[in-house]
């Protein structure tokens, strides 16, 4: 992967992450604090979240090819991070959750995480069919 | 030891003459170095016999411990070349390198899907699986596109 596909890998992985994060925060916000005013700064919250969940994907980088098992790792430790990164700030912010909303957020930020690489994995997807297309065209040019 | 080049007029007359005393395990080297060179190529089988086999009919070449090897849909065969030779020699023969260890026939591939972190997995038409790694995808990629957009 040269360096100008893995930058628009990780714009697509920003912006899909910014929409889940609004998704996210919506929906926790209406099922627990209903009752919240929140002010113009609370737009900021998703991109910056995005924004660092992206760039905490450095664990996942190797200059050496991975295993699958070392990319689930390492992909297991990005989350971890992510995870620590949601709850670090609140904690920082003096905001501690009940137990209910802990863990409706930690399943909400994993459903988040998953869906980044659905999304690639969908766009490889097509990029295959693409392939595949072509390389019939190719071999029936060469015979 | 000397080495003499004769020219001459008719093409399916070319040949190379090893002359020597004793056939010992260097020239077997060059004489497997000289079956490379052409598309029928020359290995050595499981049950350890040389056999003369087609290019066209070798699904991937891979290198596992020094030693590099030939996979046609019926045999297995260990050639006397180094990968980057087999990638340099054939890729006017539609064979691509996919990953660090294995050189592709681009002919014999069926389809391609998706892997994890950018890499594909490649289905030849034998039915095996090869793994694409992201190092060298765009490469595949460029010679089946024409170096499109699509990387």
């Amino acid at each position: 992967m040269n360096r100008q596909s893995k930058l628009s890998e990780m714009m697509m992985a920003f912006f899909v992450s910014t929409a889940c994060i609004t998704i996210l925060e919506g929906t926790m916000g209406m099922l627990f604090f209903p009752d919240e005013k929140l002010t113009y700064h609370a737009f900021f919250a998703p991109p910056i979240m995005g924004l660092c969940s992206v760039l905490f994907g450095f664990v996942t980088w190797s200059k050496r090819e991975l295993t699958i098992k070392e990319t689930l790792l390492r992909r297991g430790i990005h989350l971890l991070l992510i995870e620590c990164l949601v709850f670090g700030l609140n904690y920082v912010e003096g905001i501690i959750f009940p137990f209910k909303v802990a863990i409706s957020l930690i399943l909400g930020i994993a459903v988040v995480f998953v869906a980044v690489y659905v999304v690639l994995w969908v766009n490889d997807s097509r990029s295959a069919k693409r392939f595949n297309k072509k390389l019939r065209e190719y071999q029936k040019k060469v015979i | 030891m000397r080495v003499s080049i004769k020219k001459i007029l008719n093409k399916d007359e070319e040949q190379v003459i090893i002359e020597c005393t004793q056939v010992t395990p260097d020239i077997r080297d060059i004489e497997a170095y000289v079956m490379g060179k052409g598309t029928e190529l020359s290995g050595i089988t499981e049950e350890q016999h040389r056999k003369q086999f087609h290019l066209q009919d070798v699904y991937y070449f891979e290198a596992l411990d020094e030693k590099v090897f030939a996979y046609t849909k019926e045999q297995v065969y260990e050639i006397k070349m180094r990968l980057y030779e087999v990638e340099k020699a054939y890729s006017n023969y539609h064979f691509v390198r996919c990953s660090k260890s294995v050189v592709l026939n681009l002919m014999l591939l069926d389809s391609i899907s998706p892997a994890m972190s950018g890499r594909f997995f490649a289905h030849m038409k034998n039915g095996e699986k090869l793994m694409i790694s992201r190092q060298y995808a765009n490469q595949v990629k460029k010679i089946v596109m024409g170096g499109g957009k699509d990387e």
